[in-house]
């Protein structure tokens, strides 16, 4: 060959991959552009969701577009630009301003709530404060607090109600008052139970007691320089400043969709005339149905939903939900990562060692148990049987500590009815019966059931749904109707106790039960440390004299004082007979001498039982065990 | 055409013409008026009587009885909203203490101002003649040392659920007294209960307080929901002696022990003897309704519900309850019936039972 031939092959051949790749080039766009338009509070995570979908897809460009979630959703329906993937920080603007033109499914995905935020070097009782007592610490003389403009920020409205709501969930009516009332120029007003809240303009704050800015992150540095104690802030931007902070009870926190009507008690009046109510904190995306490229949005979004995505909002302080909610429509690509809401609102509480709310949803979703059962009516009519499906009972109360031989289940209806089952109720200790003859026949295993579908349907409200308690098997047997409790919302584990009661004996007589006792203690209780450190807790004794001196037995003069001065005897009498008196002079009023029925927050020993008498007034030889009877001893008139 | 086919065909439409004009001038189920009646579940042989024979007399009406325990009689009515046209309880005092302070939703009326009382009822040991154990002993005088017994076993209905059950116990007490024996009441209820069914008492009131959870500690106790689930249980012989009602005993044929009227809760005589004992229960069942039950003579209530659909059918109904086939029916089966019934409000009751009736002294 020629060496010229051989510099124009070169030629040539350059030539050609030039000319491939600008030809490429030129008929393929270099990247897709995926266009994500979401809530300013999702800037963090999604940041870094963009980076890994990059990486997993080089061929696109996300571009992500924060701003406020109402301005998000108007940029598709009013000024009719398109995107991907909405996100927004309110999941109910997607039915509420886009069904079904622009959208008609969303998920919720994430959660935010409201907490009080400090420097544990700097602020003020830094040490001290915690979830039950932060609303009197910031009370106090000298701590500062602070929120942002409710005017301007969301977070600061939300502050404001926070402080409402707290008020009736404490049930101390002089929070609001307090904190916002003395404090600024916000007014609130009451009707029905609901709290309208004002904002003007001028907010007036008394800026020795608090600090207003116009965005909540602008209080973070203070926070850090000392400049100011505590700050309502977001969760997440709490975490993601690396600040402490005291979370707050989920039934103010605005974080949980479960106390959606109790956060809806508080309404807020913007200056500009918008009204705000209070709504959880609640997370939701969709691909709007104009995306231009919808199936890359779904692709966004399943990534937002996995382990990765998950793991990136819990680190960003945005706790996800897991599973993620679906509603409307769904996708079946997002099968596997989203539960579909089911529609059926109610809560179920359970009270064990801890108390959980539990939403419909939360049941439907946990292992089912299916079985059949029916009842028998007071009257000895058969209903069913049916084909029942639920979650067992016992399920249900392992989720808050599980029950033993030494409990009780106290299941409550809507309407207030009440039964309790007996532990081996709860295993299946029933009398069954024949659903065609009545008659009593023995049985296999039998289960209580928290059911949510009667032969394949949901309960209806007339069949005792959405939730009823069901005694079922795998046997078509009957058992008693008293059981099948409809409407069931809530469920507590208590303990099984010896009933006992205290005859108290004066001009009147009165046999006080365990429960009258006790719930006397959680109003008038006192309590006594002895030597040996032991605590005894019960009602001082003049207390249960002034239920039967007189006639007068409840209030500030239930005690008759004129009677103690005249003088009598009080006759403390235990079980085997026993007895000890005392003069009224030395009972009248005296805190220190107690009928106590705790030691160290239990019920008494035996030895003890049921009740004592205690207290620093008292010689050891005077402190009788075993006490059941109290008399008034008037001496005789001469 | 065979003459055979023209008679088959004539015969077929005369068959048909027959059919649908029956079905035309005959009053349909669908065309006639429901009565519906509540009642207490006690109530309910007397009351299939009843409807038989109303409904033979008001050929357009079916009547509907629906029972229950009593209390829940009145809640189907005032908290689960359901319509009824009469309603008949077991214990008349729930439907002043139920009924007259609640109000109809979206009305000023009360869901009723007035009750007949019509029918008493007591309490007696029912037992099976052939299998009970002791049966050719037991009598008026020995019946709870045979009741006290390791080997006898007793039933009753659950206090906590049933009426009759809390009736039960408070006999017990009263027979304590009665008989004054005082380890009665400790040797047939408390000992054989965990926790404890147990019985305070002061000189002049005895409360026996009834736990939340109700679980028999021996096999000598027999608890059901309701006392129609015992009567099986006493005819086949898996349980000895069972307090029931005097009604439910003998409509359903068991021998039964009377009680001394000092203590079967059946005499207006003993009220204040009965008024001794009470019960309490340490589980409010029912919102609405306290905890506290007082021994009391059993006075069974009639009234009609102010918001009744059919007003004109349920006063119809009460005619005939408290004349004489509503005597006739209840003496048959043996229900004691109080005649003239007595009503708490002459002036509210309808005008046309005012000749069937008398007021409270």
């Amino acid at each position: 060959m020629k060496p010229l031939t051989k510099i124009l092959i070169v030629v040539v051949a350059t030539c050609i991959v030039i000319g491939g790749i600008l030809a490429w080039k030129a008929l393929v766009p270099s990247k897709t552009v995926l266009k994500v338009f979401h809530a300013g509070s999702l800037a963090v995570p999604f940041k870094e969701i963009e980076e890994t979908f990059e990486g997993q897809h080089p061929n696109v460009d996300v571009q992500r577009e924060p701003m406020g979630s109402v301005k998000a959703v108007r940029q598709i329906t009013d000024v009719g630009k398109q995107a991907d993937v909405l996100a927004v920080a309110d999941y109910s603007l997607i039915p509420d301003m886009m069904y079904t033109e622009y959208a008609d499914w969303y998920v919720r995905f994430a959660r935010n709530e409201m907490v009080l935020a400090y420097d544990r070097e700097k602020s003020s009782y830094a040490d001290e404060i915690n979830s039950t007592n932060w609303y009197n610490i910031i009370r106090r003389e000298g701590v500062t607090f602070g929120f942002s403009n409710p005017n301007l920020d969301p977070c600061g409205y939300r502050a404001v109600m926070i402080t409402q709501l707290a008020e009736l969930y404490y049930n101390d009516s002089e929070i609001f008052d307090d904190l916002i009332l003395s404090n600024t120029a916000i007014t609130v007003s009451e009707e029905n139970e609901t709290y309208f809240i004002r904002t003007p303009e001028d907010l007036a704050p008394n800026t020795g007691k608090v600090i207003i800015r116009s965005k909540s992150v602008d209080l973070v540095a203070l926070i850090e320089e000392g400049g100011l104690d505590y700050a309502f802030e977001y969760r997440s931007v709490a975490v993601q400043h690396n600040l402490k902070f005291v979370s707050l009870p989920e039934k103010i926190n605005l974080g949980k969709v479960e106390y959606a009507d109790f956060y809806g008690k508080v309404r807020l009046e913007k200056a500009d005339g918008k009204t705000c109510t209070g709504k959880p904190v609640v997370y939701g995306i969709t691909v709007p149905k104009n995306a231009p490229n919808p199936s890359l949005g779904l692709e966004f979004i399943k990534l937002v939903l996995n382990e990765t995505g998950r793991e990136t909002f819990q680190n960003c302080g945005q706790p996800p939900i897991v599973p993620a909610v679906g509603s409307g429509n769904l996708p079946n690509e997002l099968g596997s990562l989203v539960r579909l809401e089911t529609g059926i609102q109610w809560t179920l509480t359970m009270v064990g060692n801890e108390t959980v709310v539990l939403s419909f949803d939360d049941i439907f979703y946990m292992p089912p148990y299916e079985g059949w059962g029916g009842l028998m009516t007071s009257t000895g009519r058969i209903v069913g049987p049916f084909r029942y499906k639920g979650v067992a009972l016992n399920y249900l109360c392992d989720l808050v500590g599980g029950v033993n031989e030494s409990n009780s289940i106290r299941v409550t209806a809507k309407d207030g009815y009440s039964m309790t089952l007996t532990y081996n109720q709860l295993n299946g200790d029933f009398v069954t019966y024949d659903p065609t003859t009545g008659e009593e026949v023995p049985h296999g295993e039998l289960e209580m059931v928290l059911a949510y579908e009667e032969d394949g349907k949901f309960l209806t409200e007339e069949h005792g749904g959405p939730l009823r308690l069901v005694i079922v098997g795998s046997e078509k047997l009957v058992t008693e109707g008293h059981y099948w409790v409809k409407w069931v919302n809530k469920i507590e584990i208590r303990s099984v106790v010896e009933e006992w009661t205290l005859t108290l004996k004066g001009s009147i007589t009165e046999i006080m039960d365990r429960a009258t006792f006790e719930s006397g203690v959680s109003c008038h209780g006192v309590t006594w440390t002895d030597s040996k450190n032991r605590n005894w807790t019960g009602i001082p004794l003049w207390l249960l004299v002034g239920r039967v001196d007189d006639e007068l037995k409840h209030g500030e003069d239930a005690f008759n004082d004129t009677l103690a001065d005249l003088g009598y005897t009080v006759k403390i009498i235990a079980s085997d007979g026993y007895n000890i008196t005392l003069n009224s002079n030395k009972i009248k009023r005296n805190n220190n001498i107690i009928v106590a029925n705790e030691l160290n927050g239990k019920p008494l020993p035996e030895k003890y039982w049921p009740l004592r008498l205690v207290g620093s007034d008292l010689e050891k030889s005077e402190m009788i065990r075993n006490v059941v009877e109290i008399d008034v001893v008037f001496s005789p008139p001469y | 055409m065979n003459v055979k086919y023209v008679v088959a065909i004539i015969a077929v439409i005369v068959v048909m013409i027959a059919f649908t004009s029956s079905t035309f001038f005959l009053p349909s189920e669908k065309s006639k008026k429901v009565v519906k009646i509540l009642c207490a579940g006690s109530l309910m042989i007397p009351l299939k009587e009843a409807e038989e024979r109303f409904e033979q007399q008001h050929p357009n009406v079916d009547v509907e009885i629906e029972g229950h325990g009593s209390i829940q009689v009145i809640r189907h009515i005032t908290e689960i909203h359901e319509e009824a046209d009469v309603l008949m309880v077991a214990d008349c005092s729930l439907i002043p203490d139920m009924m007259y302070r609640v109000k109809i939703p979206g009305t000023n009326e009360s869901y009723a101002n007035w009750y007949i009382r019509f029918a008493r009822n007591d309490v007696v040991l029912a037992y099976n003649q052939e299998k009970s154990k002791y049966a050719d002993e037991i009598n008026s005088t020995n019946w709870y040392s045979v009741l006290e017994r390791a080997d006898v076993t007793i039933g009753f209905s659950n206090p906590l659920l049933d009426a009759c059950g809390y009736r039960a116990l408070i006999v017990c007490q009263l027979a304590e007294l009665y008989y004054n024996d005082s380890t009665l009441f400790e040797n047939l209820i408390t000992q054989n209960f965990y926790p404890k069914i147990s019985a305070t008492k002061t000189d002049d009131l005895y409360i026996v307080l009834i736990p939340e959870v109700l679980e028999p500690k021996s096999e000598k106790i027999i608890l059901r929901g309701g006392s129609v689930q015992l009567l099986a249980l006493l005819e086949s012989g898996g349980l000895d002696y069972a307090f029931q009602y005097r009604s439910v005993a003998l409509q359903h044929g068991l021998k039964f022990l009377e009680l001394p009227s000092e203590i079967n809760l059946g005499s207006a005589e003993y009220e204040s003897f009965y008024k001794k004992v009470k019960v309490r229960f340490m589980l409010q069942r029912f919102a609405s309704v306290g905890t506290e039950r007082t021994g009391e003579p059993i006075v069974y209530g009639i009234t009609i519900p102010e918001n009744a659909p059919h007003k004109k059918l349920a006063v119809e109904f009460l005619k005939f309850i408290l004349g004489s086939d509503g005597q006739e029916i209840f003496s048959s089966l043996h229900q004691p019936i109080i005649s003239p019934a007595v009503t708490d409000n002459l002036d509210m009751i309808p005008n046309t039972l005012k000749t069937l009736v008398k007021g409270e002294d």
